[in-house]
């Protein structure tokens, strides 16, 4: 427990008290505007009574205000400019008060002069509120989602890695938790407990509490000691009401300090990273399994070429939230005569996007699988009972990722098989009621090992 | 439609009054929807809306949410055959040799380690281990232990992927099975299937995302409705169940002496109606009527074409055993449900009971082998040649195990097995687990884990995860607060992913 600071406990209060001026003024200024408009009479000893109250809680929260920026957790300049931008605020509301009081009927120019104080008012207030606000969110706060934003200056910031051997311990996994979860209250503007992390300098130079790191031993170092404080602990790091870190978050800092000696420069790879540091790596920085559907890397598509689909009586269904990748099924449908074509145009639409196509018993003649072709996504093809024969299949000249076909109840023979054994991910077709029989099943699963054919048992 | 508020709204300028008047409650619900709406939008991105994702489709039926699935999914569809009551895992798949010399010993209290037992053993003087009668053989590529009892199941081995280390917290019937139906073992939670349905909506417009089918030759402990119920989701996501006989589902056909002739413009008078009751009142459960009203029209062609097993061949009524003639029966219900799936159903759950026994257990449990061992093996080989297990998950399984020691006297003929939480068998196959594959061990008694303990709740995070779904992110928020299928627990079981 530090000692009592009477100073900085009323200081606190500062952050506190300090919308009382804001609604205050706020209010006393619009109800003039209201007055003046039109909307409202007989408000103005409403108005003076605002004021006042204004003038009365900006000078406390000024006392305040001034008292916490004591603490020395604060960039200098910056205080400086809320601080003047307080006075300010405060000054001309008290004068503006005294003009409201003392001159009963405004003169033109007595209007001119009082008006333009409220508008001056209105301006330092918010100049002030923003400063501050920027002291106790980080500079970046307010603008942190905006859209279209300018490209982060962030001098320790890197590209996004896109392999797991090319990432760096420091810059690709450390430095972003520190980020997210440290430097609204680190950074240059705002020192608390001295301590800035926006460099490699203001890493190694640290805070005011002792070494942030130490290379090789974690529990010595700050940086750790801090955030793996027991959560009712009055040091924990980030402090009560801010997300506190992840136990991946923690195991990522520790294996920097532990094992790479807190190493501004060293591959993550370099080290040699068990199972379980690597799992979170790779999820950290979504490369990996559970990432996989955005290496896809589909065009989107648009509602109307879906609708197509559906109009013909196809469920089409994105295979998971934002990954562009289609499943697309026409069961028990049949494809009449006259409408193939806008089947085989609608088809072709989605062809970029189709992972999984099922059409199964939908009347699909050996025509129809021409368009196929050119599927260069496609990984499951159902084209189950319908007619079609090894003429069908061979006109498709290359799958080049499908992994799974099923041709049960079809007319295919051995031919087929032949054909497409060279598809080179194709790993299981489904064979059974073809023209396949036990004797050729047997030879063929003896000379194509790879492909799993899967008949009837 | 301006005729049809004149219609429901009283001309009175009182009542008008009181109409225009909202509540605490209406205020919250109308607001609550747009505010939700528009907060969603912004969630989601509006381009990933434009976009159609699963959950936008243009056509009616059940959608799903959007922002789902949250991965590619390894199973499209599931059906799950429940085995209620808890199958004896001793005279199925978890082999212990051992205990054949220990016949009639006491249980050592070193396994039991002072468990609580349920009150139809407690006051027995004495826990004599009971050795299965039946006798065990390895089987397939991956050589697995099957009792005489399941020959059939046995010759699908290679396909099944066994998880021996099940557990659950709950020992009698009701809350287990309702804790194994719903994450919780107090009703009014929704079921595993409404999960499902919610989340992900339906593949085929035609037929409900979620059908229930309950074995009719078996009798044992009750099943109820909440077991395939909604709970607090909206009531299109309730399991429909499908009966025997000439009227698979209640209050579908058309009422006597009417031809409907004109049903879809009634309906459709209806909806507009519903509607105009929907823009008044903004209760959501409207719009769950108007998508079951929807629904139940196009089931009166569905349904009949679906359960129709007369197309089915010879072949087929054979290897399902000859149950499968006699609709209803387990094994008719296993081929009707591969129909189900055929037709892209997403969620089908089998309900087979009697396997609760206290007594006379090993004919009691050759029985109810002989009732579904066939027709189970059957729906994975038939699945399978059809291409269809790629992309569809099996479940077999209970709510519990049982115990190794008799439940009553003990003979070299007889002897019942009590009711035993700690540890059981159950089975998945085909889309996304190992084939041919065994998580998980139980101590010489089948008393206790040893190994990879998976519990009922890491069991419904692995059957979302097949599902695409992270089940620590598909929640509703009801009463307060928002709840998850596996509340707040639950790790998917990494080890059995294919």
């Amino acid at each position: 427990m530090e000692e009592s600071n009477l100073i900085l406990f009323f200081g606190r209060f500062h952050p506190l008290l300090v919308h009382l001026p804001i609604g205050f003024l706020m209010i006393a200024v619009l109800m003039e505007v209201a007055e003046r408009v039109g909307w409202l009479a007989n408000v103005r000893n409403a108005i003076v009574f605002a004021l006042l109250l204004g003038v009365v809680s900006a000078v406390a929260a000024s006392v305040l205000g001034f008292m916490l920026g004591t603490s020395g957790d604060y960039s200098p300049d910056m205080l400086d400019a809320h601080m003047w931008a307080g006075i300010v605020t405060t000054v001309v509301s008290a004068v503006a008060l005294v003009l409201k009081v003392g001159w009963e009927n405004f003169t033109k120019r007595q209007t001119q002069l009082y008006l333009g104080l409220l508008a001056l008012v209105m301006t330092s207030l918010s100049a002030t509120g923003h400063l501050g606000g920027n002291m106790t969110h980080g500079s970046d706060y307010l603008t942190y989602y905006m859209p279209f934003k300018p490209k982060t200056t962030d001098p320790l910031a890197r590209p996004k890695v896109t392999d797991i051997q090319q990432a760096q311990l420091f810059g690709d996994l450390v430095h972003p938790i520190i980020t997210n979860k440290c430097k609204s209250c680190h950074n240059q503007d705002k020192k608390k407990g001295g301590l800035s992390l926006s460099s490699i300098e203001d890493y190694l130079k640290g805070g005011k509490h002792g070494s942030l790191i130490v290379a090789g031993d974690p529990s010595s170092s700050e940086l750790f000691h801090r955030v793996t404080l027991p959560s009712d602990h009055e040091e924990i790091m980030p402090p009560d009401g801010k997300t506190p870190l992840t136990k991946e978050e923690i195991a990522i800092i520790k294996f920097w300090l532990e094992t790479g000696n807190a190493d501004f420069d060293t591959l993550l790879v370099a080290l040699d990273p068990d199972e379980e540091i690597s799992n979170i790596a790779l999820l950290q920085l979504q490369l990996g399994a559970e990432a996989g559907q955005s290496q896809l890397d589909l065009d989107t598509v648009s509602l109307d070429k879906i609708e197509r689909l559906t109009a013909l009586g196809y469920e089409v269904r994105e295979l998971a939230a934002g990954s562009h990748a289609y499943e697309v099924t026409l069961n028990g449908t049949k494809i009449m005569k006259e409408n193939r074509l806008h089947h085989h145009e609608a088809l072709g639409l989605l062809k970029n996007n189709i992972l999984s196509l099922k059409m199964r018993n939908c009347d699909l003649k050996d025509i129809d699988l021409e368009i196929l072709s050119d599927m260069p996504v496609l990984q499951h093809l159902d084209l189950s009972q319908n007619t079609i024969s090894d003429s069908g299949i061979q006109s498709l000249q290359h799958l080049p990722q499908l992994k799974c076909l099923n041709l049960y109840a079809t007319q295919v023979t051995t031919l087929t098989i032949e054909h497409v054994a060279a598809w080179p991910q194709l790993s299981t077709v489904y064979i059974w009621q073809t023209n396949i029989d036990k004797e050729s099943l047997a030879s063929l699963r003896e000379t194509h090992q790879n492909i799993n054919l899967i008949s009837g048992s | 439609m301006c005729h049809h508020h004149d219609i429901l709204r009283s001309n009175s300028e009182d009542l008008k009054k009181i109409e225009k008047q909202m509540d605490r409650r209406q205020f919250l619900t109308k607001t609550s929807m747009g505010l939700g709406a528009i907060a969603l939008g912004s969630l989601f991105g509006a381009d990933r809306l434009l976009a159609g994702t699963g959950g936008d489709n243009p056509i009616s039926g059940i959608k799903g949410i959007p922002g789902l699935p949250h991965h590619l999914p390894k199973a499209k569809r599931v059906v799950y055959l429940f085995q209620s009551g808890g199958p004896s895992q001793f005279e199925t798949f978890d082999y212990k040799p051992k205990l054949t010399d220990m016949f009639g010993q006491e249980l050592p209290e070193s396994i039991r380690g002072g468990q609580r037992l349920t009150g139809m053993s407690a006051q027995q003087s004495s826990l004599p281990i009971a050795p299965s009668k039946y006798t065990f053989d390895q089987y397939g590529e991956s050589r697995a232990w099957v009792s005489e009892l399941m020959p059939h199941t046995a010759e699908v081995v290679d396909d099944l992927c066994f998880i021996k280390s099940m557990y659950t917290e709950q020992i009698n019937h009701d809350p287990a099975i309702t804790f194994f139906q719903t994450g919780h073992q107090l009703p009014g939670r929704p079921s595993i299937g409404a999960w499902a349905s919610y989340g992900l909506g339906t593949d085929n417009q035609d037929l409900p995302t979620f059908i229930t089918l309950v074995s009719k030759n078996a009798g044992g402990q009750p099943l109820y409705s909440r077991l395939w119920g909604n709970g607090f989701l909206p009531t299109e996501h309730q399991g429909v169940q499908f009966r025997s006989g000439k009227d698979p589902v209640l209050y579908l056909n058309n009422p006597e002496n009417y031809e409907g002739k004109d049903r879809q413009r009634m309906l459709h008078y209806l909806k507009e109606m519903n509607e105009v009751q929907h823009s008044t009142y903004g209760d959501p459960e409207i719009n769950a009527r108007i998508a079951q009203y929807e629904m139940a029209f196009k089931m009166q062609t569905s349904v009949p074409e679906v359960t129709d097993l007369s197309s089915e061949s010879d072949e087929t009524f054979d290897m399902y055993g000859p149950d499968s003639r006699d609709p209803g029966t387990y094994a008719a219900n296993c081929l009707l449900a591969r129909r189900l799936l055929e037709k892209d159903v997403k969620f089908v759950q089998l309900y087979h009971r009697g396997w609760d026994q206290h007594t006379h257990l090993p004919g009691g449990i050759k029985n109810q082998c002989k009732n579904t061992d066939q027709a189970t093996a059957a729906l994975v080989k038939d699945l399978k040649q059809r291409g269809l297990l790629e992309d569809t998950l099996v479940i077999w399984g209970g709510e519990f195990g049982r115990t190794v020691y008799s439940q009553g006297k003990l003979t070299q003929d007889n002897y019942g097995r009590d009711h035993h939480p700690r540890c059981f068998t159950m089975w998945m196959a085909g889309a996304g687990v190992k084939p041919g594959f065994t998580h998980g061990e139980t101590d010489d008694f089948s008393y206790n884990i040893t190994k990879d303990p998976v519990h009922v709740h890491d069991f419904h995070a692995t059957l979302l995860h097949l599902m695409g779904v992270d089940h620590e992110k598909l929640t509703y928020k009801a009463q307060g607060r928002r709840f998850r299928l596996t509340d707040v627990h639950g790790h998917v079981v990494k080890d059995i992913l294919s």
